[in-house]
């Protein structure tokens, strides 16, 4: 190993895990002494990663106490160092960090969940969005066969506890209200209309034909799918009632005739 | 490799989120925006939007801080592509990355760690700008960071450090008044030898920030306003260096935009005396 390689190895592993060997390379003085210095870079460490966590995490943590976050987050910095030049992407596990260590808060891992699909939105790449007046003016032969591209930043979670509403008052700063299980498993579309980022839940056969559509189904068997919820008479209407809050919305990049 | 931009673009500021808005609507009489590199490696959304509009008004350089030129490990290509990609949409008049190491083994630190000063490691530093530089077609500049560790191995100062990657890679230099000052207090040595020790025609740039003391050291925190030595050792880099592109880099705790550029009129003022005092 060349000196340079030993000591950012042995340095590395002090900043890392507190590894002691990089106190020979280090030279100290009255004004702080080998171990001082070097902790300097071992305390930066973890204040520029959880400053990090918590401005791509602010549901995490608004509805954390202190403590808990700090707990969270320093656990988390320990078991996934960074490997990206960009420290955007550092919580990119987070959420599956805290499914994995906090099975007594579910919601916590939700909550992750849904920042992260957010985070996300909010600079996937700039697509302009299918307009109302573009569907209207659509051949009528050209419907049955009709798929969708779906805009970069569209992302879709399934939720049980009531982390949007707990993210919504912590955003407002308002009292939160208790982490509460939802009355059934719940769909919620997150995208970005322009540079905002919305989100909104979506009812059991919308969000089932928001994952047909997004895996490629043609409008037809979009809407063949969503005669397990309706009577078949009933469905044309709903399919065209979905698909046009879908581009009112602004979800749909492209259609692909 | 076409040498030596020069070439003054006056004074500027670093571009931060906070302040988008106002200088869009407001055209302040800033002369130029630094903006950090890797804030803009998206797809889209808010920062490119913002970054592509005020790009139409000031010119731009863009700063990075992960390319690590002194790691032991391979260069990351990916990284500079992306780079690559951004200079060729927001055409910046020039780049710059820091003389230090951020990580080794796929890690990255996400801070900018100081090399032992040694002729091994310059011939490793300068071998790497060199390909940085021919991959990316342009100069780059090279900027001293402030430290709070020497290293019993290094064989120089570091301004005889710098001033021999800097020959050897045929780079240029942002020199930061402050992280000069800061080291110099950490490592005891008098930061006017580092002014007089650096190659005059190879500073492209000057960055001048605040810092925090932590017990005896100086940490470079970029959270408060430039310090008074940190103005005079400023005012002595301008006698040495002459007109040099200044701007004010703040990170943390960020005022509003008067203030910084109510700051920035003192960097002006500076400038001016000495250009009177010499005339
Ligand atoms: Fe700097």
């Amino acid at each position: 190993m060349s000196g340079l390689t030993k000591i950012q190895t042995d340095f590395q592993s002090y900043v890392l895990e507190g590894g002691d060997d990089a106190l020979q390379h280090v030279v100290g003085s009255a004004r702080g002494s080998a171990e001082q210095r070097l902790d300097v870079y071992y305390q930066a460490y973890r204040l520029r990663l959880l400053e990090v966590i918590g401005s791509n995490y602010p549901g995490l943590k608004g509805m954390l106490s202190g403590e808990e976050f700090i707990a969270v987050c320093y656990a988390y910095i320990d078991k996934y160092p960074s490997t990206q030049p960009s420290i955007r992407w550092f919580g990119s596990y987070l959420a599956d960090f805290l499914e994995e260590t906090q099975a007594d808060h579910p919601h916590w891992a939700e909550m992750a969940c849904f920042d992260r699909v957010r985070d996300k939105a909010f600079d996937a790449a700039d697509v302009n969005a299918v307009t109302v007046e573009r569907l209207a003016g659509l051949a009528a032969n050209a419907w049955s066969g009709l798929r969708f591209e779906f805009q970069p930043s569209v992302q879709k979670l399934d939720l049980l506890w009531n982390v949007c509403d707990i993210w919504r008052a912590v955003r407002k700063d308002e009292p939160m209200p208790e982490p509460e299980l939802l009355a059934e498993r719940t769909t919620v579309a997150v995208w970005r209309l322009d540079l905002t980022v919305c989100w909104r839940s979506m009812p059991g056969d919308e969000a089932a034909a928001l994952v047909a559509a997004m895996n490629n189904q043609s409008f037809s068997d979009v809407c063949a799918g969503l005669c397990d919820w309706h009577d078949e008479s009933e469905v044309p209407a709903r399919g065209a009632g979905i698909l046009k809050q879908w581009v009112t919305d602004g979800l749909i990049g492209r259609l692909v005739l | 490799m076409q040498s030596s931009m020069r070439g003054n673009l006056g004074f500027g500021l670093g571009l931060r989120v906070e302040h988008y808005q106002q200088v869009l609507g407001e055209r302040p009489a800033v002369d130029w925006f630094e903006v950090i590199s890797e804030n803009y490696m998206v797809d889209g959304g808010k920062p490119l939007h913002y970054l592509y509009k005020i790009r139409e008004h000031y010119p731009l350089v863009m700063h990075g801080v992960s390319m690590s030129i002194g790691s032991t490990q391979p260069l990351n290509i990916e990284y500079l592509q992306q780079l690559k990609a951004l200079i060729n949409r927001v055409e910046p008049e020039w780049i710059s990355d820091h003389l230090c190491w951020t990580g080794v083994h796929g890690r990255n630190l996400h801070d900018l760690m100081p090399l032992p000063y040694t002729e091994e490691t310059v011939r490793h530093v300068a071998g790497r700008v060199r390909q940085v530089q021919d991959y990316l077609g342009r100069q780059m500049l090279l900027e001293n960071v402030s430290s709070y560790v020497s290293y019993q191995a290094s064989e120089m100062t570091e301004w005889e450090f710098l001033a021999a990657v800097v020959e050897q890679a045929d780079c240029m230099i942002l020199l930061d008044v402050n992280n000069i000052y800061v080291s110099s207090h950490n490592h005891e040595f008098n930061p006017l030898d580092f002014l007089a020790g650096v190659p005059v025609n190879r500073v492209q740039q000057f960055h001048l920030a605040g810092h925090s003391y932590n017990g005896e050291l100086i940490i470079d925190t970029h959270d408060h306003d430039v310090a008074d030595p940190v103005w005079e050792l400023y005012r002595q880099a301008v006698k040495r260096f002459g007109n040099v592109a200044t701007m004010i880099e703040r990170d943390d705790n960020i005022p509003p935009l008067e203030e910084l550029i109510e700051e920035l009129e003192i960097a002006r003022q500076i400038a001016g005396d000495v250009r009177e005092a010499a005339a």
